[in-house]
């Protein structure tokens, strides 16, 4: 056991990239702003004491708080998000606008059902809590101190998929997949509210072949993604996988997990090559070089 | 020619205990399936769904006793989830499920003052193949709660 620790610490905390880290808080730092910005947190106020049931953090609230509070909470977070994308006093701003998210999603989180939409979100920011957020893009340094943060995201973002596929094999086993679970999955979500394409639930549901293949790569899928952590080959195929996984959610059942996807795109595709190739290509001309002479 | 490997700022004792703690409590949350917002146990559609299953049904009821499926989504954003406190009722004393419809009950009433009431049924139903199948009516069912909203 104390050997497979120390090879985690060393895996964990081998050197990485300066620029990695300042890319990976910009692009949280977005996200944070969009979900802060864009959800509709202020629907949640003056939910009454009988249908609260805070989170444990907010258990010191009586009932949900005062639209004034809420609109507060998220206009500071996206103000503070928005510094943090622009790279400006990210050391205080960033774990501004997490927090503001943070009690927001408690909220939401606290009408009685655990709510996951949010949640890869702040686990996979949490890291960058204490990473040292002053990075620059334009750096050339590696160190220890610049390699843990996208690694432990890493972590949070293969172990969510293969803790989902866990649960699901450990409470169900294989009858998950070859039942007509799947089926009933998808009429089910065919007549929710927020389904975007009921018809094409209905042609999976119908087709039972169709039904059990979805139901196993499904189950195939979140159980293999932890293998993304020792064999990097696999990460962009697992990053579309995610991608293709959630987008077909939201078409058929009308959950809303884009989060999901732009983090598995985010911390799961290694983006150094590209990040190379957009450094050179927007680096300033070396004008110290001497030309070579001309022979004549 | 690689980026230069610097030896300074390394890891600190205190930034390798944070992230030694939190990994460990989000995989100690993720292996035992135990909830503490927002460490979680990533429980999303784990049990088989059959055809037939029992499950909770939150009617309203009007002046005329005629009953619909109560809608949730029609309120506000902080009533939508509320009927998922129905799930809590097996663990709740009669006044505690009594709060709680009454809740419902008041914010229906507020979107659509022809309700004057909420009943809560355990019913056996057969889920519809698709939106546009047949709904059949509930093979049994049993009154668990009802309540009036204060009109």
């Amino acid at each position: 056991m104390s050997r497979l620790l120390h090879h985690i610490e060393r895996w964990l905390f081998a050197p990485g990239a300066e620029r990695d880290v300042a890319f990976a808080a910009t692009a949280l730092s977005a996200l944070i702003g969009l979900r802060l910005a864009l959800s509709p947190f202020r629907g949640l106020a003056d939910l009454p004491a009988e249908l609260f049931r805070p989170v444990p953090f907010l258990r010191f609230l009586d009932q949900g708080p005062p639209v004034e509070v809420i609109v507060a909470f998220q206009a500071v977070g996206t103000a503070a998000a928005l510094m943090a994308v622009l790279g400006r006093g990210r050391r205080v701003a960033f774990p501004i606008a997490w927090a503001s998210l943070l009690f927001l999603a408690g909220l939401r989180a606290s009408r009685g059902k655990v709510q996951h939409n949010d949640l890869l979100l702040i686990l996979a920011a949490v890291p960058f809590l204490a990473a040292p957020l002053e990075a620059r893009f334009r750096s050339l340094r590696r160190s220890a101190a610049f390699g843990w943060p996208l690694r432990s995201a890493l972590v949070v973002v293969a172990g969510s998929y293969s803790f989902a596929g866990f649960h699901k094999l450990t409470e169900s086993g294989l009858a998950w997949v070859t039942t007509d679970n799947m089926r009933w999955i998808l009429y089910t979500g065919s007549q929710g509210a927020h389904s975007v394409w009921p018809d094409l639930a209905v042609a999976i549901a119908d087709r039972h072949w169709l039904s059990h293949l979805l139901a196993g790569g499904v189950l195939a899928f979140e159980l293999g993604f932890i293998a993304v952590l020792w064999l990097p080959r696999l990460r962009m195929p697992f990053a579309l996988g995610a991608v293709a996984l959630h987008a077909g959610i939201y078409l058929t059942l009308g959950l809303d997990y884009w989060t999901y996807a732009a983090l598995a795109l985010l911390f799961v595709v290694d983006w150094r090559p590209w990040l190379d190739r957009y450094r050179e290509a927007t680096a300033a001309p070396d004008t110290t070089a001497i030309p070579p002479a001309r022979r004549t | 020619m690689g980026s230069p490997v610097t030896h300074a700022p390394q890891v600190g004792r205190a930034r390798r205990a944070f992230v030694w703690v939190f990994l460990g409590l989000f995989t100690l949350t993720g292996l035992t399936g135990l909830e503490f917002w927002p460490l979680t146990g990533w429980k999303l559609y784990i049990e088989v769904r059959e055809a037939e299953r029992t499950s909770w049904q939150i009617l309203t009821v009007d002046d005329e006793e005629r009953e619909a499926a109560a809608d949730f989504e029609r309120l506000p954003i902080a009533y939508r989830k509320a009927h998922s406190l129905v799930r809590t009722f097996p663990d709740l004393v009669g006044s505690e499920r009594n709060e709680v419809c009454l809740a419902w009950a008041e914010a229906l009433h507020e979107h659509d003052p022809s309700v004057v009431g909420v009943r809560v049924y355990e019913a056996r139903t057969r889920v519809p193949a698709g939106p546009d199948a047949p709904r059949e009516a509930p093979r049994e069912r049993q009154l668990v709660h009802a309540c009036e909203a204060e009109t």
